[in-house]
């Protein structure tokens, strides 16, 4: 068989590792390894899809409880960059599931470049959501090439700007805070607290997630060096690549929830 | 700690997993990084049994407190304040402590001992040895959530010695997100149950994959013993259940941080939803505590009267069963703080769940009948689980029946109704299977009589201490109460004296153990006469488990038809008849 | 509530016990020690019983069933374990279906008694109860607040008088943490949730059959020299139930709460209706002045961590009026008006050195404006730079203190 990545060969072997690899000594065979490592890992899905739903639990419950809280708050929300962030999880989820096939038909290379796309696509998401979403709402702040601030045009104040004008101050604009921190002067509903509570708590486990998911990516791309993964051997990859179509399914869920619906 | 003792005396055995790998400090590596199943069963067994110890001291400590009842007396000193530092001035210091005691007994019984005690322990050791496998379906996962284990522990200890907790070990809100405002304790004891709440979930889902996937060839669902059907439900209950405690507890731990006001009613949150949270997952771990301990009483049972077991199908459904139903029922423990409907609901509900319970129970005495019934320990243990977990099941009773929880709820009857099936069930049936595989695990037998003996002192001081309860809470004694009036004194010194037999009866089975392991006689490899697949691996069993892969060849309870494997009439006087005539039988 | 405190204490121990241990009576009397106060309570009770039979008798029937099994069928020599079926369909189906019944009946009568007990009857009067750390207190429908006390040991607790044979709908909130109402001899109980209204009805009969019937001192001389009464020394004796005979029921918090949860008792009273009336008037607030106010105040809600004779959870009364104190942060201040006023409020602002805030977070719905006025009087009262109000050299705390040691 040839490979298409070059590698130094092991002493005395001139296969890549996934071709030596063993399954562990209780196992009857390979095959009866990576199923049950898949199982396994369907039922730890199965676990943080409950996880996440005690946050739709919360955000059901309390927009049964304040709907109007519930329908300012999603309008503050900017669905542009929700949207954005989406459809960029959507497609790094595709990467994600190109790359284990190429590791099934040996195409390393393309393989470990998919993944790094993937990386990519979740940073992109993280940087959105806090220097896009975070940062403004909680402090003030505007990125100074954040396209939003054209709408703020009038209420920028030029004063308070910081890092030689990296960070632009838009008055009357941060504060939205959960609970007791809450401190966004035009608010109208009593209850935007809880929203923004709700708010915070969803994404802030799900960002979590995702660093988490890029965590494993990132591991996969620095074995997939070392040529560890295979057509015969890419587990991990399987996995990790179930981890992150589930951050994925659990943000195409949050995304409507929080910024669509009004 | 006791392992590097027990792998020291395992050398006599060569070959078998306590034989130590090298020198003490190589053993002793070999124990913290091994992957092995019966290793970090063992390990988690003593860490379990260490927990279980300093719980029960703080039974103790609550029990000496109710010896008298704390009120304020009239010259405005105060009596009774046991707890309490010499210099307290107020009454309110006493509180406290007690407080602090019953939250920490409460805590550690639940989170570190009852909830992993049975499958973190006895389950690892023994589940792969009886499906025929080598290991779990994920070792190092194994050795991964014996540290979670270790690390959520270290948190709870972490909060002990910094003065320790008020909550309860509900850690209801409002409360819990606004007592002791300026300290990390209440966090880091949250934090102690989420991260056990982690180990939990990976034990679970690492025994549900290996009942799958790792079944011995020609071993079908239906030719696996009951403890296995007993710990693979309780693992699928942990996997579902525990999630929602896990975001509940994290969500609990922002509030006190940052003040999110999910729960928090002065920011328009909800500690109701709370509630809600908490008892979806509390209410099916309960069953979590007790379907692993209903696995070893249905194994115990049918061994020690070499008996094929009752209803073999109904008894494994049921475990499903309950695991199902159990997560429908968790509103029966807010029937005052919700509305009349949903209460109504949830108590329809809970007798639901009542109904596989009282079939097992059913099927086990049916397996008695025409039995050859021993009177070893193990199965003098099941049979007081019998007679306890009848009890503690047949209270939860008045506590589903809508009207009469009105007046039961949190009071005393419920804290007896739960020692009765968390005691009473559960830690009775650790004893039964500790008493059952000791001797395979160790590879030494205990003294017979003096473990029997102090079976007994176990079940009458458990009866004198909580049987008493429940006429305390029926009388009006509410529960979490430091100070109480005096009518009910009578009964609570009752119980407090019986909370000091249970010690006595503790001690006794601590030295039984020891006296074990030190001199105890060689076991034999398959002393009480099993035929479910343990008993074919070695007396302690090899690291590998078995020489060969076993085949599954008979059904775990075909006493009609089997020969035990590596039966020896010596350790187990049988009439040498029934041997003959169970050989002619077979083959 | 009478409770049987002995349980030896059987009555007739001796010659009918045979009698006795099958009597419902009996079992009734060892399990709840007394009467219920409710023909409602009653029912639960004979729900109770009926459960407690049918336990029993599943119970034992299960158990004498092991023991035989386990005597006949124990080992021994040269007896093998004799074959029998492991499964039988008729007899399994038999003991799911009997058991399925016997639980589908206990919950439709469970049920049914429930919603007895929970809807409240169209001519309850309503009235206002409130739960803090760590007491209670009753607004009436005359908006006259619940001020007597009594106490158990030494601790006061707030006394509750209502009318018997009247249902009465508690509209319940917390000003903090959950709590909940316990009143046994009813066998009801409700939590009480901070930002939410609970509701709970409770109707009294007459005195029922085994109950104690108490006697309101008919003078004040009288309740002087009753520990019963003797929260009611001075002019807090009421004239208006002079004679009057009532029955005596604890109110316990069933919801922990936090250090003194085991202490949030309170006594209901409940009298002949025909009293109710005047009884309403007589604690109606307009005619008190703010002396009397703050010290009823002072009893039913602050005693709890404010002594006037040494130091508690809360820095203690006597001499803190006009007095200069030090304060957490290193400050110094003069207990003035205002700052009392301010401490109250705002508790958490400056804290006493040596303490740590526990004051229930104020509201306009604990503490009036008239409250404070009064509290402020009070303390006046018992302070030695009091002004005018105070006493001329160590003061004599004005309700009966001076006999403690
Ligand atoms: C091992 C743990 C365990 C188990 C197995 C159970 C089993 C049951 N529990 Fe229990 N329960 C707890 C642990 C457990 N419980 C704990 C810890 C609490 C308190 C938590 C807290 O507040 O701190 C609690 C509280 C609790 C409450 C809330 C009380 C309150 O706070 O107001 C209720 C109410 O319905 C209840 C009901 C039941 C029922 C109906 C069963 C049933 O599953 C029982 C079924 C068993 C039987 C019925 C007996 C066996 C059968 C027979 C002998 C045959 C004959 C029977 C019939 C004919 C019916 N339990
Ligand atoms: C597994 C669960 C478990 C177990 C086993 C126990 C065991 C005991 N419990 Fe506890 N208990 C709870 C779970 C448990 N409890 C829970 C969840 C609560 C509620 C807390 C709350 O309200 O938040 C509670 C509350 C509770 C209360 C009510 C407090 C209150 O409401 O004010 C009381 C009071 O009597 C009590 C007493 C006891 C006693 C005397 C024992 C005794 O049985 C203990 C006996 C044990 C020993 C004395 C230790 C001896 C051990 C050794 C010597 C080690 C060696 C052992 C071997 C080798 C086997 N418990
Ligand atoms: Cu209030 Cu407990
Ligand atoms: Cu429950």
């Amino acid at each position: 068989m040839t490979t298409m990545n070059p590698q130094k060969p092991l002493a005395g072997e001139s296969l890549p590792k996934w071709r030596l690899y063993r399954p562990g000594h209780h196992w009857r065979s390979a095959d009866d390894e990576f199923e049950a490592s898949k199982f396994g890992f369907w039922l730890f899905l199965a676990t943080e899809v409950l996880l996440f739903a005690g946050i739709f639990c919360g955000y059901a419950i309390f927009r049964a409880m304040y709907p109007e809280a519930w329908a300012e708050g999603s309008r503050l929300l900017d669905w542009k960059i929700g949207g954005a962030n989406t459809v960029v999880l959507l497609i790094s989820s595709w990467t994600m599931a190109m790359s284990i096939y190429c590791f099934q038909v040996d195409k390393q290379k393309l393989a470990r470049q998919l993944l790094l796309i993937t990386f990519l696509g979740g940073l992109f998401f993280l940087f959105a959501k806090l220097g896009f979403e975070y940062m403004p709402k909680w402090t003030g702040y505007f990125l100074s090439f954040d396209p939003a601030l054209s709408h703020h045009h009038g209420e920028i104040d030029a004063a308070q700007a910081k890092f030689g004008g990296l960070l632009q101050f838009v008055e009357g604009y941060g504060g939205k805070r959960p609970g007791k921190w809450f401190d966004y002067p035009f608010a109208q509903s009593p209850h935007m607290p809880l929203w923004w509570g709700i708010y915070y708590c969803g994404t802030a486990i799900h960002a979590l997630h995702v660093i988490i998911g890029m965590t494993l990516i990132a591991r996969a791309w620095y074995r997939a060096g070392k040529g560890c993964y295979g057509p015969t051997h890419y587990t991990f990859v399987e996995c990790t690549g179930l981890y992150w179509h589930l951050v994925d399914l659990v943000w195409i869920f949050l995304f409507p929830l929080l910024y669509l619906i009004h | 700690m006791s392992a590097a003792h027990a792998a020291a005396h395992g050398a006599h055995h060569g070959g078998s997993y306590l034989t130590p790998k090298g020198g003490f400090i190589t053993t002793v590596w070999d124990w913290m990084t091994t992957v092995d199943h019966k290793k970090i069963g063992v390990m988690y067994l003593f860490a379990i049994l260490f927990m279980f110890f300093l719980g029960g001291v703080a039974a103790l400590v609550v029990r000496t407190e109710l010896w008298t009842p704390t009120r304020t007396t009239e010259a405005g000193t105060i009596t009774g304040q046991l707890l309490a530092p010499a210099d307290a001035k107020s009454v309110a210091t006493g509180n406290d402590w007690y407080n602090r005691f019953f939250t920490l007994h409460g805590a550690i019984m639940v989170f570190m001992v009852i909830v992993p005690s049975i499958p973190a322990s006895l389950g690892n050791f023994f589940l792969p040895l009886m499906l025929g496998a080598k290991d779990v379906a994920f070792p190092r996962l194994n050795l991964l959530s014996w540290y979670i284990y270790v690390i959520g522990s270290m948190f709870a200890v972490g909060s002990i010695i910094g003065n320790g907790v008020d909550t309860g070990w509900t850690f209801y809100t409002p409360y819990s997100t606004t007592t002791d405002p300026n300290h990390w304790r209440v966090v880091f004891m949250v934090t102690a149950a989420f991260v056990l709440g982690f180990s939990s979930i990976l034990t679970g889902l690492n025994f549900v994959v290996t009942v799958h996937k790792l079944r011995a060839p020609g071993m079908g669902w239906f030719d696996m013993p009951l403890f296995v059907w007993a710990v693979y439900s309780s693992g699928v209950i942990q996997v579902l259940a525990t999630p929602v405690i896990g975001i509940t507890l994290l969500l609990l731990i922002f509030e006190r941080l940052f003040n999110v006001g999910i729960f928090d009613p002065a920011l328009g949150g909800d500690p109701v939803l709370y509630q809600h949270f908490f008892w979806f997952y509390s209410h099916p771990v309960v069953y979590v505590m007790i379907l692993p301990g209903m696995g070893i009483i249905s194994d115990v049972l049918a061994v020690h009267s070499q008996k094929k077991i009752f209803g073999y199908r109904a008894i494994a459904y049921s475990s499903l069963g309950i695991a199902g139903v159990s997560f429908i029922v968790w509103g029966h423990h807010m029937f005052t703080s919700m509305s009349e409907v949903a209460s109504a609901v949830f108590s329809g509900l809970t007798f639901l769940v009542a109904i596989p319970t009282a079939v097992k129970v059913f099927n086990w005495i049916a397996t008695l009948y025409k039995g050859s019934i021993s009177f070893t320990t193990p199965m003098v243990y099941a049979l007081i689980f019998l007679f306890l977990f009848s009890i503690g099941g047949l209270t939860g009773l008045p506590l589903g029946t809508l009207s009469t929880d009105l007046h039961l709820h949190d009071s005393y009857f419920v804290v007896a109704h739960f020692h009765y099936v968390m005691m009473g069930g559960t830690i009775m049936a650790i004893m039964a299977g500790l008493h059952h595989w000791w001797p395979k695990m160790f590879g030494r037998m205990y003294n017979q009589f003096w473990a029997t003996t102090a079976a007994i002192i176990v079940f009458i001081g458990f009866n004198v201490t909580f049987f008493t309860q429940f006429f305390l809470g029926v009388r009006g004694m509410p529960r979490r109460y430091a100070s109480f009036i005096p009518e009910f004194q009578d009964y609570h010194r009752i119980s407090t004296i019986g909370s000091y037999i249970l010690l006595v009866g503790f001690l006794l089975h601590l030295l039984v153990f020891l006296h074990s392991l030190v001199v105890g006689r060689k076991a034999s490899q398959n002393p009480w006469g099993g035929l479910t697949m343990e008993w074919e691996a070695s007396t302690p069993p090899s690291e590998h488990n078995f020489e060969h892969e076993p085949l599954c060849k008979h059904g775990p309870y075909d006493y009609d038809t089997t020969v035990p494997p590596g039966w020896d009439p010596k350790d187990y006087p049988i009439p040498a008849e029934n041997l003959r005539v169970a050989a002619a039988v077979g083959h | 509530m009478h409770v049987t405190s002995n349980i030896l204490n059987m009555s007739g121990l001796g010659d009918s016990l045979l009698l006795n241990v099958f009597g419902n009576r009996f079992w009734h009397e060892q399990w709840f020690g007394g009467p219920a106060a409710s023909a409602s309570a009653q029912e639960a009770d004979d729900m109770y019983m009926w459960l407690w039979w049918f336990c029993v008798a599943w119970f034992v029937f299960l158990m004498v069933l092991m023991a035989y099994f386990v005597v006949a069928y124990r080992r021994r020599p040269r007896v093998i374990a004799q074959r029998s079926a492991a499964h039988n369909v008729p007899l399994e189906l038999a003991w799911t279906i009997i058991p399925t019944l016997f639980l589908a009946y206990i919950f439709f009568r469970g049920f049914h008694s429930y919603m007895d007990r929970v809807v409240s009857p169209g001519n309850a009067v309503e009235m206002n109860l409130t739960g803090w750390k760590w007491s209670w207190k009753i607004e009436y429908p005359n908006g006259a607040e619940s001020t007597a006390q009594t106490v158990i040991g030494a601790r006061p607790v707030p006394v509750f008088y209502v009318p018997a044979e009247q249902p009465i709908k508690l509209r319940m909130n917390s000003m903090d943490v959950m709590h909940a109402f316990w009143v046994p001899d009813l066998r009801l109980k409700q939590d009480v949730i901070p930002n939410r209204y609970t509701t709970m009805t409770i109707n009294f009969d007459k005195p029922r059959e085994g109950e104690t019937v108490h006697t309101y001192p008919a003078t004040q001389e009288l309740a002087d020299n009753d520990p019963k009464y003797r929260e009611f020394a001075g002019n807090l004796y009421n004239k208006a139930l002079a004679g009057v005979e009532y029955t005596e029921h604890h109110v316990f918090c069933a919801e922990y709460c936090g250090t003194e949860h085991s202490e949030m008792a309170a006594i209901i009273r409940v009298i002949p209706p025909q009293y109710f009336p005047e009884y309403l008037e007589s604690i109606g607030i307009g005619s008190k002045t703010p002396l009397e106010i703050g010290q009823i105040v002072w009893k039913s809600k602050c005693a709890s961590c404010h002594n006037i004779d040494g130091a508690n959870t809360g820095p203690e009364w006597r001499n803190l009026y006009g007095n200069e104190h030090e304060y957490t942060d290193g400050s110094k201040f003069v207990a003035d008006d205002n700052f009392i006023r301010e401490s109250i409020r705002e508790p958490g602002k400056h804290i006493r050195k040596g303490y740590t805030n526990q004051m229930t977070p104020w509201s306009e719905n604990l503490l009036p404006e008239k409250h404070v006025l009064g509290v402020i009087e009070y303390m006046k009262s018992i302070s030695n730079k009091g002004g005018a109000a105070a006493p001329e050299s160590a003061p004599a705390p004005a309700t009966g203190e001076a006999e403690k040691k």
